[in-house]
C-alpha cells in the first residue's frame, strides 16, 4: 500500500530508532541466571536497575533484549544524590515515593528531537535513584521459595485504561483528586486521604514536565530557521501546551496525550500493556476526519511516531465490542497501516476471532509475513475472554480484553495479576519427589505420583507465602502513582493499584517452567522404571546427577521413550494430566487480596539458562541443554510434523489457562516463488485458533543469516534483523548470546 | 493393503497446490546421477548409518546375524553384499545411529496422519501428493491410497519419472487430479548417460498424458546434466509442439548439493557433493530460454536454492 507521509522525516526516525537499539540504548538487564529461571534474583526487587546502587555488575547481569521505553545517554541519573529520600530520609511510604518521584521528574530533561512530531523519551528510571528493595522477612520468604522452586517479583504488568486520562486530562484527574482527598480527610480516612495528597504531588509534576516540552519546543521554535523544523517543533508546542492542563480535543494531541502518560508512567516501572488503541482513538480520529483537519495518511504517520518513540507498544487492536459484535474499526486499519510504514521491531497484538473483518485479519498476516518480526502477535480473542469468565471476570468487564504483554492480557483498567512475573520450576518438585520416592523404595507409578502431588503443593505454598508477604508490603515499597490515575476504582478508593482491595481483579498469575521436559520425564519415568522395571530410581537418580556421564546408553533409553508434541495419545495423556495437576494446585492457593493462583504455560527465557541450575533431568536432557520452551514440545523432539505438535498443543483447554503461546520458525525456503505469504500465515493460525489455540509467535528464520549475525553482529545488513525471540521481539545481534544459541535451536519446520 | 514409505513431508508448500501431505514411496527405475533420495532407489527394506551418531558401542555387531557389521577404525562399516536386510541392528541401537530407511504403512495408518492436516488443506487449497523413487512400481498400494484420498474429498497429485508401463499410468487417472511429470533430458542418449534410461517412454507418455490430466512438468537443473541452454530449449519446444495447452506449469528446480549426507549413510559415492548452486542470474537465464521456447510467460516458475550473484 502507498502512504503520503513524509518519508523523509519517519525515515530518520526509523534510523534512529534502530540505531540506538543496536548500539545497547535500550537494554532490559536481569541480575543474574536466577531471576530467568526463578523470576527472582535476591537482589533487585524487579528488573535489574540499568545504573546506580541497586544495579548489577556489567559483566555478570544479563541482556534480555532491546524492549526498553528508556533510552541510556550513559552515566547515572545526576541527581541520584540529590534525592529528597537521601537527603531527608528514607520512609516505607507513598508521601515519600511521591515526593523523590516529583523531584525525579522535574530533574528529568524534556526532550524535543529533530524530525519529531510527537514527543516524550527518558534516560534513566526511579529505580536507579531510590531505594527499591523490600524487608528481609519477604526476601528471606524468597530465598525459601526459591528452594523449593519458586519465585516472583510484584512490579508493573498490568494495563491501564487510557481512556480515564484522555477523557478528563492531567487537570481533571487532579480535580477528581482532590474532590475524593476531601471526601476522605472529611470522613477520618486518613491512608487515603494521605495516598490522595501523594497522588497531588505527582500529578503536579506531571503537568510541569508536560509543561517543560511545550517550552522546549517553543524555545527550539524560536531559534531555528528551517521551516519544515520550525512547523515541527511550532505542532509540539501547541500539542504539549494544549494538553497540560486540558484533556486533548484533537487527534494528535491524544496521540502526544497518550506519549507522555507512558513516559511519566513507565519512568517509575518496567513495562506495561496500554489497551485497544484502536478503541482509544477512534472518536478523536473520527472526529478530525469530519471537521477536515485530519487526513488518514496524517493519522498513519502520527501512530508510527508514537511507536517508534515508545520502542515496541504493547497495543491491541481487533478483538470484539461490548456486544460481542467485531470491534474492528478505520483506525484498527490506521493501527496496523502505521506497523506497515515503519516495520521492525514491535508488539502489537491483533486479536482475531471468527466475526473479524476478514480482509482486515488477512492484511495483518500479511503484514507479519512481509515484515518478518513477529509483529502482530496473533492472539485468539474469545479465548482470552473465555478464560477470564471462567476465573469469575464479570461479563461487564470480560469484554474489554487487551492483549498487553509476551502472551498475556488484561481486563483494561480493572486487573492487577503479577502478569508474567512470578515463576513455578516444575521440575524441582519432581526432582523432590524421585528422591523422596528412591529413600521409600516406591515402585508403583501411582504412588510416586501421589509423593510428586505433596511436593508441588508445597512449593505453590511457599509461593503463596512470599508472595503474600510481598503483598503487604508493595503498595508502601514502590506504589504505582501514575498507573493508579488511569485505573478504576483506585482514586475513589484512595488506594494504589497495587494495594489491596484497589482494583476488581488480583490473581496472582504464575508461570510455569518445563512443562514439556516434566512430561516427558514423568513418561519415561512411568515406562522404564514402574512398569517396566529396567532401571531403579537409584540409577535413574545417579545417571541425572552425573549428566549421564557412563550411562550414554540408558540415557538413549529414556530419550526415545515417546515424547509430547507428537499427537501420541499416552504421552499426551499424560501432558494434560500433568498440566492440570498444576492448575488445580495453583487455583487452590488464595492471595490476601482474596483471589487464586492462576498459572501460564509459558516463561519467556528462563528455559535458557535453567539447564546449568537444575541439571540433566529423566527425558534424556542433559545439563547444558536448554529446557523446553513455555509449553512447546522440547526443542527437536516433535517428529511427526507441525499439525502433529498443534494437536498435541491443543489438547488443554486454553480457558483454563492465563496464556501458552505456540513458537513456530519456519525457514525462507517455505515460501514458494509467487507465492502469497501472508495467505500462508493466514491458514496456520486460522487451523490453530480453531483448535482452541491462544496465541501464535511466527518467525521466518534464515539458520545461515543468524549464524553468520552472532559472529559478525556489526554487518550494516544485520542492523534490522529483528525476530521474535518470545512474546517479545528483539533486535538479534544484541540479544544474550546463549538467547541466540537457544534460538538456533529451536526447530526449524523445513518440512512441516 | 501395505507400502514401503521413506519419506513423509508434512505441510509442503512445493508441491503442487496449497499446503500438502507428501508420501514418499521406495523403488526406483532410474538411477539418476545427481538424485537427491538415493535411499529410495531399491524397493526393498535397508538400513543407513548416521556415523556422527554412533557411540560405538557395538551392539550391532553382536545382534547381526549374517556378520555383515564390522568396526574398523573406531567407525561401522556394513558389508551391504552380505546384509539380509532383516533391520535387527536397526532395533537394538541405542542412539538410532542405524535406522531402517523406511517404513510400511497401511493405506488406514497414512490416511491417519494425512487426516490430521485437512484443515490446512482446506484452507490453502492443498492435497496429498505421492512422489518417490517412482510411485507406480508400487502401483496397487498406491491406487487403493488414491482411491481413499479421493473419497474423502482431497485433491491428489502423483509425482512421476514417466518411466512406467502406459497401462499403469492411465490406471491412477480416475484419482489423480494433477500430475508432476519429471523431464530430465531431451537428448536421449544423454538421457541414457545420467539416468540409465532411455526418454521414448517418457516422451511418449507424456504425450498421451497431457491429453487427459493436469500436467505440471518439472525439470531439476543439474551442473553439466540438464542445465544447459541447448536442453532447457530442446525440453521448451517439445513442450510447445506437444503439450503447451494442456501444462499448467512448467518448473524449473535449482539443485542443491544437500543429499551428500545421504549417500555417506547408504556409503555410496556421489560426484556432486561439491558442486555449488546455480546462481539467480544463471536461473533466471534459464527462465528465460524456456520462456522463448515454450512462448508462456506465466507457466514458467523457478524454485531452490539459489547463490548471491
Amino acid at each position: 500500500m502507498d502512504f503520503k507521509y513524509d518519508k523523509e522525516r519517519i525515515g530518520a526516525l526509523i534510523e534512529r530508532s534502530h540505531t540506538l537499539a543496536v548500539e545497547n540504548k535500550r537494554n532490559v538487564y536481569v541480575d543474574n541466571p536466577e531471576f530467568l529461571v526463578y523470576h527472582w534474583s535476591g537482589e533487585a526487587a524487579a528488573f535489574s536497575p540499568n545504573t546506580g546502587e541497586l544495579s548489577a555488575a556489567e559483566d555478570t547481569r544479563i541482556n534480555i533484549g532491546d524492549h526498553n521505553a528508556r533510552v541510556d545517554v550513559g552515566g547515572p541519573f545526576p541527581f541520584a544524590k540529590e534525592m529528597p529520600s537521601k537527603v531527608k530520609g528514607f520512609e516505607y511510604s507513598c508521601g515519600n515515593w511521591a515526593e523523590d518521584y516529583a523531584f525525579f521528574l522535574d530533574h528529568s530533561p524534556a526532550e524535543v528531537l529533530e524530525n519529531e512530531r510527537v514527543v516524550g523519551e527518558f534516560h534513566w528510571m526511579l529505580e536507579e535513584a531510590r531505594f527499591f528493595q523490600y524487608p528481609e522477612a519477604q526476601r528471606k520468604l524468597g530465598r525459601d521459595a526459591r528452594e523449593l522452586g519458586a519465585g516472583g517479583i510484584s512490579f508493573t504488568h498490568t494495563c491501564p485504561d487510557l481512556g480515564i486520562g484522555l477523557k478528563l486530562g492531567w487537570g481533571g484527574l487532579l480535580d477528581k483528586v482532590k474532590a475524593n482527598r476531601e471526601k476522605f480527610t472529611k470522613y477520618g480516612n486518613i491512608p487515603s486521604a494521605e495516598y490522595l495528597a501523594a497522588s497531588e504531588v505527582v500529578l503536579k509534576a506531571i503537568m510541569r514536565y508536560v509543561e517543560k516540552h511545550a517550552d522546549v519546543a517553543k524555545d527550539k521554535f524560536e531559534n531555528e530557521t528551517d521551516t519544515k523544523n520550525r512547523s515541527n517543533y511550532d505542532f509540539i508546542e501547541k500539542n504539549c501546551r494544549a494538553i497540560i492542563s486540558e484533556p486533548p480535543k484533537t487527534f494528535a494531541q491524544a496521540v502526544q496525550w497518550i506519549q507522555l502518560f507512558t513516559t511519566v508512567e513507565r519512568i517509575n516501572g518496567h513495562g506495561n500493556g496500554y489497551g485497544r488503541l484502536d478503541q482509544l482513538l477512534i472518536d478523536f480520529y473520527r472526529k478530525d476526519i469530519k471537521d477536515g483537519i485530519l487526513t488518514k495518511d496524517e493519522a498513519v504517520s502520527l501512530i508510527a511516531e508514537l511507536y517508534l518513540k515508545y520502542g515496541g507498544n504493547y497495543w491491541s487492536f481487533g478483538g470484539r465490542d461490548i456486544n460481542s459484535k467485531d470491534a474492528t474499526n478505520e483506525m484498527s486499519w490506521v493501527c496496523l497501516h502505521a506497523y506497515d510504514i515503519t516495520g521492525g521491531y514491535n508488539h502489537l497484538g491483533l486479536m482475531w476471532h471468527e466475526d473479524i473483518d476478514k480482509e482486515f485479519f488477512n492484511y495483518g498476516c500479511d503484514v507479519l509475513a512481509r515484515h518478518n518480526c513477529g509483529t502482530p502477535t496473533l492472539v485468539n480473542f474469545d479465548v482470552l475472554r473465555d478464560s477470564q469468565l471462567r476465573s469469575g471476570v464479570k461479563e461487564e468487564d470480560a469484554w474489554n480484553m487487551a492483549y498487553s504483554g509476551c502472551q498475556w492480557y488484561c481486563v483494561v483498567g480493572n486487573e492487577y495479576n503479577d502478569q508474567d512475573l512470578n515463576s513455578f520450576v516444575l521440575v524441582q518438585p519432581m526432582q523432590k519427589a524421585m528422591k523422596i520416592a528412591e529413600d521409600k523404595n516406591i515402585t508403583d507409578f501411582e504412588e510416586f505420583w501421589s509423593i510428586y502431588d505433596t511436593e508441588v503443593d508445597k512449593t505453590a505454598e511457599i509461593l503463596k507465602d512470599f508472595k503474600n508477604e510481598t503483598y503487604k508490603w508493595q503498595a508502601k515499597v514502590w506504589p504505582e502513582m501514575v498507573t493508579s490515575l488511569c485505573m478504576h476504582g483506585t482514586i475513589e478508593s484512595g488506594r494504589d493499584v497495587t494495594d489491596i482491595q484497589a482494583v476488581k481483579y488480583n490473581f496472582t498469575s504464575v508461570n510455569v517452567l518445563g512443562v514439556p521436559n516434566v512430561i516427558d520425564s514423568m513418561f519415561a519415568m512411568k515406562k522404564l522404571v514402574f512398569e517396566q522395571k529396567k532401571y531403579t530410581l537409584k540409577q535413574l537418580i545417579e545417571a541425572v546427577e552425573s549428566d549421564w556421564e557412563s550411562n550414554e546408553i540408558m540415557r538413549y533409553d529414556f530419550l526415545h521413550q515417546n515424547k509430547f508434541g507428537n499427537d501420541i495419545d499416552d504421552v499426551d495423556e499424560l501432558g494434560v494430566r500433568i498440566s492440570e495437576h498444576i492448575r488445580e494446585i495453583l487455583e487452590s492457593k488464595r492471595n490476601i487480596k482474596g483471589f487464586n493462583f492462576r498459572p501460564s504455560l509459558f516463561q519467556y527465557m528462563g528455559h535458557t539458562y535453567a539447564g546449568e541450575l537444575l541439571g540433566a533431568t529423566p527425558d534424556g536432557r542433559k545439563r547444558a541443554e536448554p529446557f523446553a520452551h513455555g509449553m512447546n514440545p522440547m526443542h527437536g523432539r516433535n517428529t511427526e510434523g507441525m499439525a502433529a505438535t498443534m494437536d498435541s498443543f491443543c489438547k488443554l483447554d486454553y480457558t483454563k489457562y492465563q496464556g501458552g503461546s505456540f513458537q513456530v520458525e519456519i525457514q525462507p525456503s517455505f515460501f514458494p516463488e509467487g507465492s502469497r505469504k501472508g495467505d500462508l500465515v493466514e491458514t496456520f493460525a486460522k487451523v490453530f485458533f480453531e483448535k482452541g489455540g491462544v496465541q501464535i509467535n511466527l518467525n521466518t528464520i534464515d539458520l545461515e543469516k543468524l549464524k553468520d549475525a552472532m559472529e559478525n553482529p556489526t554487518k550494516q545488513e544485520y542492523k534490522h534483523l529483528v525476530v521474535k525471540v518470545t512474546g517479545y521481539s528483539a533486535h538479534f545481534v544484541v540479544l544474550d548470546r546463549k538467547f541466540q544459541e537457544e534460538f538456533i535451536q529451536r526447530v526449524n519446520y523445513a518440512s512441516l | 493393503m501395505n507400502g514401503e514409505v521413506f519419506d513423509i513431508y508434512r505441510l509442503s508448500s512445493h508441491d503442487g497446490p496449497g499446503l500438502r501431505t507428501v508420501i514418499f514411496l521406495k523403488g526406483c527405475p532410474l538411477r539418476c546421477k545427481w538424485c537427491h533420495n538415493p535411499e529410495s532407489f531399491k524397493t526393498n527394506k535397508e538400513v543407513w548409518i548416521n556415523h556422527l551418531k554412533c557411540i560405538k558401542c557395538g551392539k550391532c555387531i553382536l545382534e547381526c546375524p549374517t556378520n555383515s557389521l564390522k568396526m574398523v577404525e573406531n567407525r561401522i562399516i556394513l558389508d551391504r553384499e552380505s546384509c539380509i536386510n532383516c533391520l535387527k541392528c536397526s532395533e537394538i541401537c541405542p542412539p538410532k545411529a542405524i535406522t531402517s530407511v523406511s517404513k510400511t504403512y497401511s493405506v488406514e495408518e497414512l490416511l491417519k496422519i494425512i487426516k490430521r492436516e485437512i484443515p490446512f488443506m482446506e484452507k490453502s487449497g492443498g492435497g496429498v501428493t505421492i512422489s518417490g523413487g517412482e510411485p507406480l512400481l508400487q502401483s496397487g498400494f498406491l491406487i487403493e491410497l488414491l482411491k481413499n484420498l479421493k473419497s474423502l474429498n482431497l485433491h491428489t497429485a502423483v509425482d512421476t519419472c514417466g518411466f512406467i508401463s502406459w497401462d499403469k499410468l492411465n490406471s491412477i487417472l480416475p484419482y489423480t487430479d494433477l500430475i508432476l511429470y519429471d523431464l530430465k533430458i531431451y537428448n536421449d542418449e544423454l538421457h541414457k548417460e545420467y539416468t540409465g534410461v532411455s526418454n521414448k517412454l517418457i516422451l511418449e507418455n507424456l504425450k498421451k498424458i497431457g491429453k487427459l490430466a493436469e500436467i505440471w512438468i518439472r525439470t531439476p537443473l543439474i551442473p553439466k546434466a540438464t542445465s544447459t541452454k541447448e536442453n532447457i530449449a530442446h525440453i521448451g519446444q517439445f513442450i510447445k509442439e506437444n503439450l503447451i495447452d494442456n501444462i499448467s506449469r512448467w518448473e524449473l528446480c535449482a539443485f542443491n548439493p544437500l543429499a551428500s549426507d545421504k549417500y555417506i549413510k547408504l556409503n555410496m559415492s556421489w560426484d556432486y557433493s561439491n558442486d555449488n548452486l546455480l546462481s539467480l542470474h544463471e536461473l533466471n537465464n534459464l527462465k528465460n530460454i524456456a520462456i522463448e521456447n515454450i512462448g508462456v510467460s506465466e507457466k514458467v516458475i523457478t524454485s531452490g536454492f539459489t547463490s548471491k550473484d
